[in-house]
């Protein structure tokens, strides 16, 4: 009875000292983890700004362990993401170490990334490296990789990777699908000559145009073509080549008979630019799908 | 001993609570003291924290709305509505309620985003049952309307404020007289139908520009258009038909379509106009209604 009464006495003195101790937790929420847990929060609310300012405190880089700094580098990377600020997100993309819980989604982000800014070569290096656990990772793989060779017009390589999609995974399915309706449309963005626009327009204003695709441009370059051509052979006729107006009006027509014939030039390269520009746009909203619906 | 054991255990659950919302309420402090210091960027990360913190609604909302101070403090509008909007209504006592739906709305309002501050205000006015609490919100709903050019309602809602504030008969009566005067249906903007304006240049060249009153730029239009035909007409007396018809006419066609889009932007730019100078007017006149 007495050694039971001095055990309770005990208790409850270590219970007294212990309840102060738990309430008082305001120095435990600067520990790394707590900090790394509340800047997740932040960044789950938009607030990217706040996010950044304390993944820069210097002490949070010097208290952290190994696992903690590669949480710090994910949640830089994924703030940067989140603000579009893409080549900043891959740095700290790039610092995740392979044995960090983020790595996975990280270096495929950093892949996308990779892609999405056009860096072929090291999306290339990092397709290659990327970690793959199961069918769905090796097909998330297989997806980057060909629309990289898809975005390069690689098409060979296109074929190859994309013949070992299995279609077994939902997450990327269609999308792997997809890819080979923009691969039939970039194949058929027409490779028009500059040459033969530029010599169409010189026989015929504004047909240049009308060849490299844009009809509604070719008649509004016919049209002051066709009027200060007609003055300048009336002024011609009536006056003869040494009057003014006539010098007037030829050397406007040829300003504009010149400048129609450089346009239909450049109007080719230009529309296969946008044509290709609207295909990419499409490839690369695809290629983001399957991450936020595999990783979110 | 096992009583002992059940008592102490029974004692655990209330400070597991009471830990929680100390340490919240400690972050707020310190939050309070950065927010004293003008670190508005620093402070609103504590009070993030402590509405992170927080158990409590009524505290985490307490946080979140002065974090949407920070915001406002730096002119940050936009960012203080999105803040803002993170706040849940639940469990929100009346007072609490208008507070955080009232600051939701001027940030809204101060971001331009009208549509969600007058949503916010319909909100206030349909959850918060305190009548004499939601009302102090009405100069603010003034200003939303004023915005939306719907002076008419913003006049009925500032005669309401007017009427259930705590003034006296005659002071009410002196506030009354001034809403009606600026308010007067002569001193409401007229605003141009911009349909008509380009109709109008259409028909007749110029009488757009007049009509969305700019007297200069529709005589200078309709004489352009008027000299383009000049030089068709010379031309073709002159036996210069091509020179007459294509230069002429090309000439007249250029003024006459540019005149029907810059008819277009000259109506715009007067109802602009007119709102401004009125709602500006206004504003002066509301804010020394807003309550402290």
């Amino acid at each position: 009875m007495h050694i039971k009464l001095i055990a309770a006495v005990r208790f409850i003195v270590w219970f007294a000292l212990c309840t102060p101790a738990m309430a008082q937790q305001t120095d435990s929420t600067k520990t790394v983890s707590d900090e790394l847990q509340f800047i997740d929060y932040l960044i789950n609310n938009r607030e990217f700004d706040d996010a950044l300012v304390l993944l820069r405190q210097p002490e949070l880089l010097t208290k952290a362990n190994a696992e903690q700094t590669d949480s710090i580098h994910y949640l830089m990377g994924w703030t940067f993401y989140n603000m579009k600020q893409l080549d900043s997100s891959i740095v700290y993309f790039k610092k995740i170490s392979s044995t960090s819980p983020a790595y996975i989604k990280g270096s495929y982000y950093k892949t996308f990334e990779l892609l999405y800014s056009g860096r072929y070569a090291e999306a290339e290096v990092a397709i290659s490296n990327l970690p793959v656990q199961d069918s769905l990772q090796q097909e998330l793989r297989l997806f980057q990789q060909s629309t990289g060779y898809l975005l390069q017009k690689k098409y060979s390589l296109f074929d190859s990777a994309a013949a070992q999609f299995t279609y077994t995974n939902f997450a990327c399915a269609t999308e792997q699908k997809n890819l080979f309706t923009y691969r039939n449309e970039l194949k058929k963005v027409k490779q028009r000559s500059p040459v033969l626009a530029g010599v169409f327009s010189a026989v015929l204003p504004g047909s240049g145009k009308l060849y490299a695709g844009y009809k509604g441009q070719a008649i509004a370059t016919l049209m002051p073509c066709v009027v200060f051509g007609a003055v300048a052979v009336e002024n011609y006729i009536k006056d003869g080549p040494k009057d003014a107006k006539f010098i007037a009006a030829a050397s406007v027509f040829s300003i504009f008979y010149v400048g129609n014939i450089w346009g239909s030039v450049m109007s080719v390269k230009t529309i296969r630019t946008q044509r290709n520009n609207e295909i990419y746009n499409s490839i690369l909203l695809d290629l983001h799908i399957p991450l936020r619906r595999i990783f979110n | 001993m096992r009583y002992i054991i059940l008592f102490c255990w029974i004692c655990i659950f209330p400070f597991a609570g009471y830990s929680t919302e100390v340490v919240a309420e400690k972050v707020l402090q310190k939050a309070d003291s950065l927010f004293q210091l003008a670190d508005y960027q620093q402070a609103g990360i504590w009070y993030d924290k402590a509405a992170y913190l927080s158990v409590d609604n009524m505290q985490k909302t307490h946080a979140l709305m002065r974090k949407g101070d920070c915001y406002l403090m730096r002119s940050n509008y936009a960012a203080a509505e999105q803040c803002l909007s993170r706040i849940t209504y639940y469990g929100l006592n009346d007072s609490m309620q208008y507070a955080a739906r009232y600051k939701t709305a001027l940030s809204a309002y101060l971001n331009s985003s009208f549509e969600n501050a007058e949503s916010q205000i319909l909100q206030l006015k349909a959850f918060v049952s305190d009548t004499l609490l939601s009302v102090n919100a009405y100069p603010l709903y003034a200003l939303i309307l004023n915005e939306s050019n719907r002076w008419t309602e913003a006049k009925e809602v500032l005669l309401q404020y007017i009427s259930a504030s705590g003034n006296s008969a005659e002071q009410k009566q002196q506030m009354k007289q001034e809403v009606e005067s600026l308010y007067a249906g002569s001193s409401i903007p007229r605003l141009k139908d911009v349909e008509k304006a380009k109709k109008l240049s259409s028909i007749i060249p110029g009488t757009g520009q007049i009509y969305a009153g700019y007297w200069g730029e529709g005589i200078l239009s309709v004489t352009l258009q008027a000299l383009g035909l000049g030089i068709t007409g010379l031309g073709i007396w002159k036996q210069y038909y091509a020179s007459g018809v294509l230069i002429g006419f090309s000439f007249f066609q250029r003024f006459y379509m540019g005149g029907i889009t810059r008819t277009e932007f000259l109506a715009q730019k007067k109802n602009y106009t007119l709102k401004r100078n009125f709602n500006n007017s206004r504003k002066e006149f509301v804010l020394k209604l807003l309550p402290d």
